[in-house]
């Protein structure tokens, strides 16, 4: 008996020395024990594929694809009475009018389909500003800052690291970003400008027309006339 | 012991076929089978599970992108989560950013760095860069992103304080009972949706967080799904 309770001391402190115990880290895959259709062969998001010479599970599309609807939809994209929104409704898509003129104002029709096949109003309200903001604090506040002044972390670092960087960086407060019509600002966010990369691929149309709404009202808080803030609301602003 | 022993082997009174030593056998054997079985049952218990075989699994990235620098309100720069994996809240997959997310403000900041090399062949040649992945479940398990952060599940529940890690690395177990924990008691987790990204929040006090979990899971009519359906197809 004793001999045997040593082999199993032996043993176990063996396995413990050779296991670790839970918590510690490693570069190594983890291990399946039963590993029964854990891993299938089929396609996923982002997932690798040797097939393709590029080694990626998505295909782009073919040249000269026509869009109907997104791969977020799909119901709608086989729907017998589909149409196409962006089509009947270009200038929300494009921020541009019938002539390529930036529009002035916020597009009248959204992209939302009504039963009847009209196109849905489009409202700048306070649920279009709440969307905007929450868009614009994490897309937009990075580099232009929570304000819109141009002060976001990139300058801040720049500023850190000696970077060019803190040159480029856009001040929206500035009388020429506020002479923009809305269209154009629409334009910038879905397709760059100068430094600044397109953000078409992270915000829909609809979103992109939230931060223009939300970062007008950016504008108009940091140009407020004193005579029009609150007295209680004066009071407290230094 | 001993005198147990003795006392399992004394003279019988009658003469005995077997050796002596066999009259205590039956109870050593006993012995040794229950201390073999808690040693057994202390290793599967141990070993045998997620959180021995996948929490903490590290692998090296092909591109060493720092988590704790970038992301998170506590970080350097306080990215949002969501600026880089940017489709969580709209699609059923959290998306590793492309190459030109990178870009965005790597173009401008050191885009010659050698760390940046790949990413920068990347955005040049639209060639992949091959992450790995450390989040795994198994691909019978349909887990939709946007439908728990758009519902005050935040990403710590399951991915930790990523926003702490320099090499992310798995955290929790992310096996089946891991997730009937949350979808049996969601008001233990659920928290407001302006909170999602910040990793780091925590209600005032565990009474507090029951509260206005339970509210939540009123007020957004949260039933998490317990059957089988709910996450296997």
């Amino acid at each position: 008996m004793s001999r045997y309770l040593a082999f199993l001391a032996v043993a176990t402190l063996a396995l413990v020395s050779f296991l670790g115990f839970q918590g510690k880290t490693s570069k190594d895959t983890p291990v399946m024990v039963f590993d029964d259709m854990d891993y299938q062969a089929k396609y996923k998001p982002q997932g690798e594929n040797r097939f393709f010479a590029d080694g990626r599970d998505a295909r782009p599309p073919v040249a000269g694809t026509v869009a109907r609807g997104d791969g977020l939809a799909p119901l709608t994209v086989f729907a017998a009475d589909y149409r196409r929104a962006e089509s009947l409704n270009p200038s929300f898509v494009t921020g541009k009018d019938a002539t390529g003129a930036f529009l002035a104002a916020f597009p009248a029709k959204s992209l939302a389909l009504l039963p009847g096949g009209e196109l849905a109003p489009f409202r700048v309200d306070a649920r279009l500003l709440e969307l905007g903001r929450a868009k614009y604090q994490v897309y937009c506040a990075v580099c232009h800052g929570a304000a819109a002044d141009g002060n976001g972390i990139m300058k801040v670092r720049s500023a850190v690291e000696g970077d060019a960087a803190i040159a480029t960086i856009a001040n929206l407060q500035a009388p020429l970003f506020r002479a923009y019509p809305h269209g154009q600002i629409y334009d910038v966010i879905a397709n760059g400008k100068n430094t600044m990369q397109p953000y078409g691929d992270k915000l829909s149309p609809e979103e992109r027309w939230a931060v223009v709404a939300y970062l007008r009202a950016l504008q108009l808080s940091q140009a407020m006339p004193a005579d029009l803030v609150p007295a209680a609301v004066k009071a407290t602003v230094k | 012991m001993r005198k147990l022993l003795a006392f399992l082997n004394r003279p019988a009174s009658r003469g005995n076929f077997a050796p002596r030593a066999a009259n205590s056998a039956p109870f050593k054997i006993l012995v040794c089978l229950l201390i073999t079985g808690v040693v057994v049952v202390a290793a599967v218990n141990e070993y045998a599970t997620n959180k021995y075989l996948n929490v903490g699994y590290t692998p090296d990235q092909p591109v060493a992108f720092d988590h704790s620098f970038h992301a998170g309100p506590d970080s350097v720069l306080g990215l949002d989560c969501r600026y880089c994996h940017n489709f969580v809240e709209k699609s059923p997959h959290s998306n590793v950013p492309t190459a030109n997310t990178c870009w965005n403000c790597h173009s401008i900041v050191k885009p010659d760095s050698p760390a940046l090399a790949l990413v920068k062949k990347s955005v040049e040649t639209g060639e992949a860069i091959r992450w790995v992945k450390v989040h795994k479940v198994p691909d019978y398990v349909y887990f939709p992103h946007s439908v728990h952060v758009n519902r005050g599940v935040s990403c710590v529940e399951c991915h930790g304080r990523i926003d702490q890690q320099v090499v992310v690395g798995q955290q929790k177990s992310l096996n089946m009972s891991f997730c009937l924990d949350c979808h049996r008691n969601p008001e233990q987790v659920l928290r407001p949706l302006d909170k999602i990204t910040d990793l780091g929040y925590k209600a005032a006090t565990p009474a507090d967080q029951v509260k206005q979990g339970t509210k939540f899971v009123h007020d957004w009519k949260i039933n998490p799904p317990q059957s089988c359906s709910g996450c296997h197809r």
